[in-house]
């Protein structure tokens, strides 16, 4: 389940991860946590040997609500921490490439007489296999969907000069630039999200494992199960562009641009980790990874630090309103009572969110592309 | 984030980038390595001092699996796949190379470690004591003990996993895990416990 990664990609990945874990942890009791239980704890771990604003947010809370407990957890955090003192070990950087470059270049030359051509058809079969039952899966959802509701589909086009910031219902983040449009589901569907775009947008992706996040461009097709990275695909251009900012992404091209989901002869399937970027040739139909050199800028939404110290809730929202362009409902008054310290850097907008719900004990929904917080507010 | 050598990633990426693998993708063998190198590396040097033989092993690991990737088996477990793999190629290699009289037994960061004061950027002087008392009490386990909480608590694997790598039963490992944590704990009690107590509990 670990391992031992310092790379921007798996710094990204492990946040997304605690951020789980840190959901799970929600309901745990802890008031019957032995040292060695807090030891077990995954998400205990995490947070004494890499700290995130969450895990901070909910382990202090933890301590906080189970003092009884303090001393348990201060010898659980002196084990993790004189581990960490006594096992860390790492490999220079330039080695390890080295390394690898070395390894991939003996093992291609091995098999270098015919590439890539079994792994495509074994791909491509695998695929037959996953689209055919995809393909089963989705219709017998649709139908059931079907008897209760009928599909809507929303379009929105960018026709202004400016950048435009679309929140959908899973509290994902898609910044529409000019000239583009994208469509998708009112509702998502019970085990994908899927979208369509034409031109580019910035995409932050909330995560969820079980619902995998699709966005259809042209003839090429991006899974993801939760980061941010950028779409470029105007029709009258000769490619399709993706640029990774975090978190991992595949991405595959399609034969038939028509009818995507049933024709399933891809020409393969690339993984992109963070600054990485494919291109989809749309007349060779090939795709060619690269690092991005920000031809398609990954990076779009300000992210700078955010650190916040007994700051009214109600300016933290006003914030997030000002940086995701997007309106969020509350009652000014009464969380202007709420004091908060907190700390935001690379958070996507749900974990921010959520994160300051906890903090206050509020709750959050996402109706028609807007946020609503509800709250009783906090008794100073 | 510190250099942090234990990472969390998701599973199901993990197993995917696997299944690509063994399909005889090799931009799926350079993810895989660049997403396992590190705590690979970090594993094997418990084992030995000689970073270019850790080097090697890992190489040739990852060189091995290629060769072989149509025999091998789809896994949800690929890090303690990798692991095991390591761990054994370190004990062959060692074996051919002389380099140790007992094969029977992998030492396991068995160096007598001194922690240097200044590395230890903590709270207080107080915790500064606990962590050399500590890192006293793991230099004098067992190389088995010393790797069961490595795995464990420093790279996160489960009972599962730990049983794989260290080729033992689900039993013994359960045993050998508490066995070991109840000793940590004993002999840290003689001084530390009670020190630590009457800090924390007022």
């Amino acid at each position: 389940m670990n391992s031992a990664i310092a790379d921007i990609h798996t710094q990204r990945t492990l946040t997304d991860k605690l951020y789980r874990f840190y959901i799970l942890e929600y309901m745990s009791d802890f008031s019957q946590y032995t040292t060695e239980d807090f030891l077990e704890n995954d998400s205990f771990r995490c947070w004494v040997l890499s700290p995130t604003p969450e895990l901070d947010l909910f382990w202090n809370d933890v301590i906080a609500q189970n003092p009884e407990k303090a001393a348990s957890i201060k010898k659980a955090k002196l084990m993790l921490t004189t581990m960490e003192l006594r096992f860390k070990e790492t490999v220079p950087e330039e080695f390890m490439q080295q390394d690898i470059r070395n390894i991939v270049q003996r093992a291609t030359k091995v098999v270098s007489p015919i590439p890539a051509e079994p792994a495509v058809r074994s791909l491509s079969f695998n695929w037959l296999k996953i689209a055919a039952s995809v393909l089963l899966f989705v219709g017998a959802g649709w139908w059931f969907l079907q008897r209760d509701r009928t599909e809507k589909f929303v379009v929105r086009k960018n026709d202004t000069n400016a950048a435009m910031t679309i929140l959908l219902e899973d509290s994902s983040v898609v910044i529409l630039q000019k000239g583009s449009s994208l469509s998708y589901q009112a509702h998502f569907t019970a085990n994908k999200r899927e979208v369509k775009l034409q031109g580019e947008a910035f995409f932050e992706i909330s995560k969820n494992p079980d619902k995998p996040f699709l966005v259809y461009a042209n003839e090429t097709v991006t899974k993801v199960w939760g980061t941010s990275f950028t779409i470029r695909a105007f029709e009258n251009d000769n490619t399709v562009q993706v640029a990774v900012k975090t978190g991992k992404v595949s991405v595959y091209s399609l034969n038939n641009p028509e009818n995507p989901a049933i024709k399933k002869s891809e020409t393969g399937e690339v993984y992109l980790l963070p600054n990485q970027q494919v291109t989809f040739n749309r007349t060779e139909q090939k795709l060619s990874k690269t690092v991005s050199k920000n031809s398609v800028e990954a990076q779009q939404t300000a992210k700078t630090e955010l650190v916040y110290e007994d700051t009214p809730v109600s300016e933290i929202l006003q914030n997030l309103e000002e940086n995701y362009g997007i309106d969020i409902i509350f009652d000014q008054k009464l969380l202007s009572g709420c004091l908060l310290n907190t700390q935001f850097k690379e958070e996507y907008l749900n974990q921010k969110l959520l994160a300051i719900c906890k903090a206050i004990g509020a709750t959050y929904e996402i109706t028609n592309g807007k946020i609503t917080i509800t709250s009783k507010g906090c008794d100073a | 984030m510190r250099n942090s050598q234990h990472i969390l990633y998701p599973q199901e990426l993990d197993s995917a980038l696997w299944r690509q693998f063994k399909s005889g993708d090799p931009d799926a063998l350079g993810e895989l390595t660049q997403l396992h190198y590190r705590a690979l590396y970090n594993y094997g040097s418990k084992f030995t001092r000689d970073p270019e033989f850790i080097r090697d092993c890992i190489q040739e690991l990852f060189l091995d699996l290629w060769e072989k990737r149509d025999a091998i088996s789809d896994t949800d477990f690929v890090k303690s796949y990798l692991f095991k793999s390591l761990r054994h190629k370190i004990f062959k290699e060692n074996i051919r190379l002389k380099r140790f009289q007992q094969p029977e037994e992998l030492s396991f960061d068995s160096d007598e470690y001194t922690l240097s004061i200044e590395s230890i950027i903590i709270e207080n002087d107080h915790h500064q004591q606990q962590i050399i008392q500590l890192n006293q009490i793991i230099s004098n386990l067992t190389n088995r003990q010393r790797e069961i909480i490595y795995l464990r608590f420093y790279q996160g694997l489960d009972y599962e996993e730990i049983t794989e790598v260290m080729g033992l039963g689900r039993q013994s490992t359960a045993n050998l895990l508490y066995r070991t944590l109840k000793e940590i704990k004993e002999n840290w009690g003689i001084v530390g416990f009670i020190l630590l107590e009457a800090l924390f509990l007022r």
